[in-house]
């Protein structure tokens, strides 16, 4: 209760940043009020039932009320729903704009004076509404994500999707599950997004998280630190495997990495094309140590597709 | 076929409204609006597909026999409200209302539907905005794969070990959809992310369009002003998920999109209306609509509670005291109400 209470008390200024527009519905009501304009039943209605929506979402202790009511999965600026803002902002800014631009005034020139009346609310609404906020996708990002979709559409067209589990960059997964409902994966977006983590009470193992630590990491190249977690994981697995020396030390890690997959069950792996030589020097190592035969069966812009075949007994 | 998904998402929705007004308000000679009757339809497929959705997660029916379900049930009402909306057309040819009444300037019709216009293209063709949390998409084409309602994980495309979580397992949105673009040969994803958002967005100017009917009588100039400034509250306000804005233009396939742009709306206009006994049914298709669409679980969803809050402003503003308490704020001491 106490965490809802607080939510409510500093939720309204974290929700004005995100909608300015909330201004514009107060200062209508209060030209209404104050300016005591003769209001028909239902105009007195929206007016009445918006004052007293703001106040409820205002005042904490009714916030809180408000946000116990609409379940604990949505957060304060979701009771604002309740709200009837667009209505009311529209319905002011009509009869403002009748009245203020004369529009009873029939003189052949109301319709530019609505016009100039409409720009100028045009622009207000354009300087309380936050337009534009939504994070469009860069360049380099746009790329990354057609290039997941290319892999996608590759790995729906390979007869191993349909069997293996598969292991591959965030984008990669991503695209797949959005594109068909065919391909099964060693683990999905809900490892990483935890708003999608939500809808089911199914967890990872540690094992599972450490892959997507491993690929995050092979996949954003050498700059990245490698994840804590995974360094301590694989100091306690891998004998010999030390962080300060890359060569060999590092062949071995990312051996037994590649062989966990396989014991978890995905065979069908997809690598940044980057990390090529990498993953072949690995794959090398693992068919020394335990007998399993990755091999390339292909390649897209940007990603290698590897399928994991072998001794299964060896493992 | 996508012209004939068009069509039908068009015309199926409106019959089937027009269907249950003809027959709920056949003692009274109300009109039967477009937007009244195309909101009531498409609250009833909701419906439809909440129901069937039920029968696939609880009674595990497959995908198929839903479809056949689908569209068997589709069939049946098309055909029952076609024969009523016949009946009472010949009887009462004044009673359906297709487009508003004549009168006015091209000018405010023009800009408005050209703001629609521009904004159902830019809906359709942009890249949808991955909302966050939003698994419909990959819902939809698990359901596709395993003949099955909730079988695998949508995100893994593997068994649940868990399971997953009734609120979400309740809502009925996905099997829609997925009805949709298993009766069309429509990509998934198109239908979803750019197909529906299309139709949602035109729900939603229905539902405004209500509520500017209700605000401004037969003053049409007045209606279309009031839709061209929701159409820039839209155009502008599009900068957190919470928004209107961000509803319409980045993620109208999602259940609380429906809410805020078509039930919420819908039912503030039925609210105006303060006639109860010709609204309620509307009221209670909003209030099970959202159950359908939206988790409620807590409560009993917006819906219910703008409608609650509206009854009770209504009563308040009667209410003897307050009366006196205004007219002492708004006339000073001793002055009349």
């Amino acid at each position: 209760m106490r965490e809802l209470l607080l939510n409510a008390v500093y939720g309204p200024g974290s929700y004005f940043q995100s909608n300015h527009m909330v201004v514009l519905a107060m200062g209508i009501l209060l030209y209404f009020f104050l300016a005591g304009k003769k209001l028909a039943a239902r105009e007195k209605g929206l007016s009445s039932l918006t004052a007293v929506c703001l106040l409820l979402v205002l005042f904490p202790v009714s916030a809180a009320a408000l946000m116990l009511y609409q379940t604990r999965f949505y957060g304060y600026h979701w009771i604002w729903s309740l709200v009837p803002l667009t209505p009311c902002i529209a319905w002011g800014g009509t009869r403002l704009l009748w009245e203020l631009t004369g529009q009873q005034r029939r003189d052949g020139r109301e319709a530019w004076r609505l016009a100039g009346g409409m720009a100028a609310l045009l622009a207000l609404l354009m300087l309380t509404g936050n337009l534009g906020n939504v994070r469009s996708l860069g360049g380099e990002e746009k790329n990354r994500l057609s290039q997941a979709r290319q892999a996608a559409v590759y790995l729906e067209e390979t007869p191993e999707a349909g069997v293996e589990l598969l292991w591959a960059p965030r984008p990669v997964l991503e695209a797949v599950r959005q594109q068909t409902g065919g391909i099964r994966l060693l683990y999905g977006r809900n490892m990483w997004e935890p708003a999608a983590a939500a809808y089911a009470y199914d967890g990872y193992p540690m094992e599972q998280q450490r892959l997507f630590d491993w690929m995050e990491a092979i996949e954003k190249g050498e700059a990245y630190e490698m994840p804590l977690g995974l360094k301590v994981f694989l100091e306690e697995v891998v004998d010999g495997w030390d962080p300060e020396r890359p060569g060999d030390s590092r062949i071995l890690g990312d051996a037994y990495m590649l062989r966990l997959a396989a014991e978890q069950g995905a065979r069908l792996w997809v690598f940044p094309a980057g990390a090529t030589e990498r993953v072949t020097l690995a794959c090398g190592r693992l068919q020394e140590i335990c007998g399993l035969r990755p091999g390339l069966l292909g390649s897209t812009e940007g990603y290698t597709v590897w399928i994991c075949g072998g001794d299964e007994d060896s493992e | 076929m996508v012209i004939l998904l068009w069509f039908l998402l068009a015309v199926g929705p409106w019959l089937i409204g027009a269907g249950v007004w003809a027959v709920l308000g056949r003692k009274a000679s109300n009109l039967v609006h477009m937007t009244d009757a195309w909101i009531t339809g498409s609250l009833c497929c909701i419906g439809l597909a909440q129901v069937l959705h039920l029968l696939g997660a609880f009674g595990h029916l497959s995908l198929s026999r839903l479809l056949m379900l689908w569209r068997v049930s589709l069939a049946v009402l098309g055909i029952l409200a076609l024969a009523v909306v016949a009946v009472t057309r010949h009887r009462h040819r004044e009673r359906f209302r297709i487009l508003p009444q004549k009168g006015g300037s091209f000018l405010l019709p023009g800009i408005f539907l050209l703001t629609v216009l521009f904004q159902a293209v830019y809906v359709y063709c942009m890249p949808a905005v991955t909302a966050p949390g939003d698994i419909t998409v990959e819902t939809l084409h698990s359901f596709l794969a395993t003949d099955g309602i909730y079988l695998v994980n949508p995100l893994t495309g593997q068994a649940y070990v868990q399971g997953m979580s009734l609120r979400y397992k309740i809502l009925g949105l996905p099997t829609l959809y997925t009805l949709l673009a298993a009766s069309f040969p429509v990509d998934g994803a198109v239908l979803v992310q750019n197909l529906m958002p299309v139709v949602v967005l035109a729900g939603s100017y229905m539902a405004y369009y209500r509520i500017a009917r209700l605000l401004f009588g037969s003053d049409l100039r007045k209606k279309y002003l009031f839709l061209i400034l929701v159409g820039m509250i839209f155009w502008c306000g599009e900068g957190a998920v919470w928004l209107d804005g961000y509803a319409a233009l980045h993620g109208a396939w999602l259940g609380t999109s429906i809410r805020n742009l078509v039930l919420l709306p819908y039912a503030l206009s039925l609210g105006l209306e303060r006639d109860l006994r010709r609204t309620w049914p509307g009221m209670v298709l909003c209030v099970l609509a959202e159950a359908c669409v939206c988790w409620t679980f807590n409560g009993l969803g917006t819906c219910l509670l703008l409608l609650a809050v509206m009854g009770a402003v209504y009563k308040a503003a009667g209410w003897g005291p307050f009366l006196r308490l205004r007219a002492r704020i708004l006339e000073g001491e001793g002055g009349r109400p």
